[in-house]
C-alpha cells in the first residue's frame, strides 16, 4: 500500500513538472504582458520607462533563467509575489480565495452529490416508472442548461421582479455566518443543481447494470430481503464506477468555478485565475496553475486509494 | 475576416438604418453596456433649493433652458424615455434640471446630511503606487488624496467650457509672471492619514515641495512638469515652481486626478504600492481585490462645506463602499434589488437604460456628453501607402454617414466624434460637443466626392488590396458596431474590402501597438484616455515626437503649433492656435472619426450634489474625488 502510494506520488511530482513548464512556456507565450496592463491606455510612457518597469518586475529575463528562478522559488514552498497586486504575495492569495472557493464547492457537493446518487439509485431501481421519468428530465435539464445561463436568469428574475439579489460583498463565514450563507445561498443550490446531473445519469446507469448481474440475482434467488440486495450488493458494487465521477466532480469544484464566482462577485480561485490571465499576472497563474494541478492528482490518488476500501477485489501494490 | 455586404442598394438610406440598429442591438448585449460596469464617476450635483452659491444657471448654460419657473419637471419614466427625442434629452435630463425634482424639493431644503454610505460597483486597484506605471489605476480613487489643483466642480455648473481650475490642498495659487507660479498653504493644519508610517502627523511644505518634487520624476506624471526648473519654499507657507519657459498647459493638466501628493516615508519605505494614506477626505480601511473596497470619513480633513456654507466639515457621508462586480448581469441585479446607488451608461443603447428604470422607476437619470477626448476612431498607419495620400484619407472619412450612425446605432442619442476638447474653445451657445458643421468638409457623408477623390489618387476599384483593420475585442459593444458600420460604409460606397485582424485582449492590443516596427499595417481601433487640458490632445496625439502618437503623424505644422499653444498663455490666443491645429488634422483627416454617444447616469433619488459631469466621466471615474461633497438623504 505504501510503496503504491510513494510511486504515485513520484508520478505525481513529475506530472506536476511538466504541467509547470507547459504551462510557463505557454503564458510567456501571450501577446502582452503585466506592465502594458498597468500603463492601461496611456501614452504618456515612454519606451524606456516600460522596459525599466519590466527589468524591476524581472520580466526581461529569458524564459529559461525566469523558469529556474520560479522553480527554485516553488520547491521551497513559495510562489513568489503577484507581478500585478503589488505587494501580495501568490500563496497569500490563493490562500484567502480558497476560503469561498471551498464553501461554494463543499456546500454544492453537500446539496449536489447526495442528490444525485439517491434520486440516480431511485431512478435505476424505479426504471420506466413515473417516479423515473421526472428525475431522468431534471438529469437531462441539469446536463444539457451550462450554469451561467441558470445563474444568469435567476439572477435576473429575482432582481427584477422581487428586487432581490443574493447579498453582494463577501463576508467571511467566522465573521458573520448568516450573512455569509445568504451570499452563497443561491450559487450553491444552482452549483449543486449543476453538478448532479451527469452523477445522476451515471449511478442510474451503474444501478440499471448491477442489478442485471447474477450475483444480484443469486441473491435474490436465495431469498434476501430486497433492502438487503439493494444495499449491501447492488449499491456497493453500483458506487465503484460513480466514485470516479465523484473524484473528477470533487476536483472539478475545488478548482474553482470561475462562472459562479464571476456571476456572484464570489472572490474565490477560479475568479483569481481568471483576473490573473486578463492581467498578464504570471507568478499567480502559475501559482494556481499548480494549485488547480495538485488538487486533481490528490484526488486521483484518493479515489484510486478508495476503490481498494469499496472494492476488495481492488489490491493496490 | 471579411465584412459582408447585406444592405439593400436600392433602399439604401432606410436599410442601412435597420441594418445599423441591428449593428447596436447585438453591440449592445456583446458586451458594452455596461450599465454599471465601469462603476466610474462620481460627481457632484447641482445646487439645491436652499439658495447655494450661485444658484441661478447662468445664460447660455443647459440649466437655463431646463427649468423654467413654474414647471418643474418630473423623474422621466421608462416609457416617457424610450421614445424621448435628443432636443428634449437636451432640455430635460441635463444635471442643471435635477434641483427641480419633485421629490428631491424637500431634502433640499433641508441641506446636506451628514452619514449614510454610498455604494457602488468599485473593484480594489492593483496598486496605489501613483509615481509608478500604473498610476491611471488609481487616478480615480475617491479622496484618498489632495493635489495642488483641482476642477471646480461645487454647486451649479456653468456653461461647460467655464469650468475653473482652483487650489485643492493648498489655499489658493497665483501666477507672478509668465513663469513663476506661486502656492499658499492654508492657514488651518492638513494631517495626514493615521496610518503607519506616517501615523497622522501634520502636512508641512516639505511636504507639499517634497509631493511635488515626487510627481516631476514619475513616468505618468512626469510630461506635466517638463518645463518645471525649480521648487522652491521661500518660507513655511509659500511653494514656489519656476519655470524654463512658459508652460500653458501646467494648470489644466495638474488638476488631473493622478497628480497625487504622496509622503515621504511611504516612498522611503515602499509601501506606496500597498495602501492609499494621504490628507484627503476619505481613509481607505479595506482593500481586498475581487472583493472590494471601503474608504470611511476623515475625522480631520481640513475642508468645509463650499456650496451650502452650512460651517459643515466635509465629507458629508460616512463610508464609501465598493463592491467588486464583475459582471453585468450582476451589476444590474444589484441595482435592481437597491444594493447600489449609482450606475454609470457608457456607450450603452436607450433599451438598456430604459431596462435600468424599469427596475426602479424612482431613478434619476442625467445625460452629459461624452468626456472630452475620449472619441473612439479608426487610426491610419500614415506612413504606408496608401494611407500617405491626403486624397484617399478624406474619401475614407466622406464615405461615412455619420447621422446615419447616430440615428441607427445610437437612437440619435449621439454626436459626431473628434478628439479636441470641445469645453476649451468659446462655444458658449453649445455646450455640447461638436457640430457635424463645425467639423468641416471632410466630415460630411459625400459620397461621390469620395469616389472622385479615390479615382484621382489612381483608385478605380477600392483600394487594389483589402485592407487591416487591427481590432481589440475588449472594445466591443456599441464602440464595435460603430467601427464595423465605419468599414461596411467603405465597402458599400467606395469598394474596400475591409480584413479585421482581431486582438484577443486589451495586453495583446497593446503589445501590438507597442511593438518595433509598430503598428497594424494599415488601420487599427482606438479609443485615446480623455485628457484634461487640450495638449493632451494636441501636442500628445499628434506631435511626431510624443510617446503616444500611436498614428505616427507627422506633419510639420502640426509639429509646429502643437508646439507653438503650449506657450501661449492667453486664453484666446491659444483658442485660436488650437483651432489651427484643429482645422490642419481635420483637413489632412490623420485620423478616421465616427461617432460617439452622450452617456446616462442612473442614480437613487435620494443622492445629492453629486456630479454628473463631463470631467467626472467614467472608468476610471475621475470625478470620484469629488465625493467628499456628496451626500445621502
Amino acid at each position: 500500500m505504501w510503496r503504491y502510494v510513494v510511486r504515485r506520488a513520484v508520478g505525481a511530482a513529475i506530472v506536476l513538472w511538466l504541467v509547470s513548464i507547459f504551462v510557463f512556456v505557454a503564458v510567456r507565450a501571450l501577446p502582452g504582458d503585466a506592465v502594458l496592463v498597468k500603463i492601461g491606455e496611456s501614452g504618456r510612457i515612454s519606451e524606456a520607462q516600460l522596459d525599466a518597469a519590466r527589468r524591476e518586475l524581472g520580466l526581461d529575463d529569458p524564459v529559461m533563467i525566469a523558469y529556474a528562478k520560479w522553480a527554485g522559488g516553488f520547491v521551497r514552498g513559495d510562489l513568489g509575489d503577484s507581478v500585478i497586486q503589488e505587494g501580495m504575495s501568490v500563496n497569500s492569495r490563493i490562500r484567502k480565495a480558497l476560503t469561498p472557493t471551498l464553501e461554494l464547492s463543499l456546500l454544492s457537493a453537500a446539496i449536489g452529490l447526495p442528490l444525485a446518487i439517491g434520486l440516480g439509485v431511485i431512478s435505476g431501481l424505479r426504471q420506466d416508472t413515473w417516479l423515473d421519468y421526472p428525475l431522468r428530465l431534471a438529469a437531462i435539464l441539469s446536463l444539457s442548461v451550462p450554469n451561467f445561463v441558470i445563474a444568469v436568469s435567476a439572477l435576473t428574475f429575482l432582481s427584477r421582479r422581487f428586487a432581490y439579489a443574493p447579498p453582494f460583498g463577501w463576508v467571511d463565514l467566522w465573521d458573520d455566518p448568516l450573512h455569509n450563507l445568504e451570499i452563497l445561498l443561491l450559487p450553491v443550490l444552482i452549483s449543486g443543481f449543476s453538478v448532479s446531473g451527469t452523477l445522476m445519469r451515471m449511478t442510474r446507469s451503474s444501478v440499471l447494470e448491477v442489478m442485471r448481474q447474477d450475483y444480484v440475482r443469486t441473491a435474490r434467488a436465495k431469498g434476501l430481503a430486497a433492502r438487503d440486495v439493494i444495499w449491501r450488493h447492488i449499491l456497493r458494487n453500483a458506487l465503484i464506477s460513480v466514485t470516479t465521477l465523484l473524484g473528477i466532480t470533487v476536483a472539478f469544484m475545488l478548482s474553482g468555478s470561475v462562472i459562479m464566482e464571476v456571476i456572484f462577485a464570489i472572490p474565490g480561485v477560479g475568479r483569481l485565475t481568471l483576473t490573473a490571465i486578463q492581467q498578464r499576472d504570471y507568478t499567480q497563474i502559475m501559482g494556481n496553475t499548480m494549485f488547480f494541478a495538485a488538487v486533481v492528482l490528490i484526488s486521483n490518488l484518493a479515489v484510486d486509494m478508495l476503490y481498494g476500501v469499496i472494492d476488495p477485489r481492488v489490491k493496490l501494490r | 475576416m471579411n465584412l459582408s455586404n447585406d444592405w439593400i442598394v436600392g433602399r439604401r438610406r432606410l436599410s442601412r438604418r435597420r441594418a445599423l440598429r441591428g449593428a447596436a442591438v447585438i453591440g449592445a448585449g456583446v458586451a458594452g453596456a455596461a450599465l454599471f460596469g465601469c462603476g466610474g464617476g462620481d460627481g457632484e450635483q447641482p445646487a439645491p433649493a436652499a439658495q447655494p452659491k450661485g444658484a441661478a444657471a447662468p445664460a447660455g448654460s443647459p440649466g437655463a433652458a431646463a427649468a423654467p419657473a413654474g414647471q418643474p419637471p418630473v423623474a422621466v419614466k421608462a416609457a416617457d424615455f424610450q421614445k424621448m427625442p435628443l432636443a428634449q434629452m437636451f432640455k430635460d435630463l441635463d444635471p442643471m434640471r435635477l434641483r427641480y425634482l419633485p421629490g428631491q424639493v424637500e431634502a433640499l431644503k433641508k441641506g446636506p446630511v451628514t452619514g449614510g454610505t454610498l455604494q457602488y460597483s468599485r473593484d480594489a486597484p492593483p496598486t496605489y503606487d501613483v509615481l509608478g506605471v500604473g498610476a491611471l489605476f488609481v487616478s480615480s480613487f475617491p479622496g484618498t488624496h489632495n493635489s495642488l489643483l483641482t476642477f471646480e466642480m461645487n454647486g451649479d455648473f456653468g456653461p461647460f467650457g467655464a469650468t475653473k481650475i482652483i487650489a485643492d490642498l493648498p489655499q489658493g495659487y497665483e501666477f507672478v509672471d509668465n513663469t513663476t507660479l506661486v502656492f499658499k498653504l492654508r492657514n488651518e493644519p492638513i494631517y495626514w492619514h493615521d496610518h503607519p508610517p506616517v501615523k497622522g502627523r501634520e502636512f508641512t511644505i516639505e511636504d507639499l515641495k517634497y509631493g511635488v518634487e515626487a510627481l516631476k520624476k514619475a513616468p505618468t506624471q512626469g510630461p506635466t512638469y517638463r518645463d518645471v526648473d525649480t521648487i522652491t519654499t521661500p518660507d513655511a507657507k509659500t511653494l514656489v515652481i519656476r519655470f524654463k519657459q512658459s508652460a500653458a498647459y501646467f494648470l489644466r493638466a495638474s488638476a488631473t486626478p493622478y497628480q497625487w501628493l504622496v509622503a515621504k516615508e511611504q516612498v522611503e519605505d515602499g509601501s506606496l504600492a500597498k495602501w492609499a494614506i494621504g490628507t484627503g477626505a476619505f481613509r481607505l480601511v479595506k482593500s481586498e481585490p475581487t472583493v472590494g473596497i471601503r474608504f470611511e470619513r476623515n475625522p480631520k480633513y481640513f475642508k468645509t462645506d463650499p456650496i451650502y456654507s452650512t460651517g459643515k466639515k466635509l465629507p458629508f457621508l460616512d463610508a464609501i463602499d465598493g463592491k467588486a462586480l464583475p459582471d453585468l448581469a450582476t451589476n444590474n441585479a444589484a441595482w435592481a434589488a437597491g444594493q447600489i446607488d449609482y450606475g454609470y451608461a457608457v456607450n450603452v443603447s436607450r433599451t438598456d437604460v430604459v431596462e435600468r428604470l424599469r427596475d426602479r422607476p424612482d431613478a434619476v437619470i442625467v445625460m452629459v456628453p461624452p468626456p472630452p477626448s475620449y472619441f473612439p476612431l479608426i487610426a491610419m498607419n500614415s506612413q504606408t501607402a496608401p494611407f500617405t495620400d491626403v486624397r484617399v484619407r478624406r474619401a475614407l472619412s466622406m464615405a461615412i454617414d455619420r447621422q446615419a450612425m447616430i440615428e441607427g446605432i445610437a437612437g440619435g442619442v449621439a454626436a459626431p466624434a473628434y478628439g479636441q476638447d470641445w469645453t476649451y474653445f468659446d462655444r458658449a451657445d453649445n455646450p455640447w460637443p461638436w457640430t457635424m458643421k463645425e467639423l468641416g468638409p471632410y466630415i460630411a457623408y459625400n459620397p461621390k466626392e469620395a469616389k472622385a477623390l479615390l479615382q484621382a489618387a489612381g483608385f478605380t476599384k477600392g483600394l487594389g488590396r483589402p485592407i487591416e483593420l487591427g481590432f481589440a475585442t475588449s472594445d466591443s459593444g456599441t464602440n464595435a458596431a460603430v467601427w464595423l458600420a465605419m468599414a461596411d460604409f467603405w465597402k458599400q460606397e467606395l469598394g474596400i474590402e475591409v480584413q479585421i485582424s482581431m486582438a484577443p485582449d486589451n495586453p495583446a492590443f497593446a503589445q501590438k501597438l507597442r511593438s518595433k516596427g509598430g503598428l497594424y499595417q494599415d488601420l487599427h481601433v482606438a479609443t485615446p484616455l480623455p485628457a484634461w487640458d487640450p495638449d493632451d490632445w494636441a501636442f500628445g496625439q499628434l506631435n511626431s515626437k510624443s510617446t503616444a502618437n500611436f498614428y505616427k503623424v507627422n506633419d510639420a505644422k502640426i509639429d509646429e503649433l502643437s508646439e507653438k499653444q503650449q506657450r501661449i498663455l492667453d486664453v484666446n490666443e491659444r483658442r485660436q492656435v488650437l483651432k489651427q491645429l484643429m482645422d490642419r488634422d481635420l483637413d489632412q483627416m490623420y485620423r478616421l472619426w465616427g461617432i460617439d454617444f452622450y452617456k446616462f447616469t442612473i442614480r437613487s433619488p435620494k443622492l445629492f450634489n453629486f456630479a454628473d459631469h463631463y470631467l467626472a466621466w467614467l472608468t476610471p471615474g475621475w470625478g470620484e474625488r469629488k465625493l467628499e461633497m456628496a451626500w445621502k438623504a
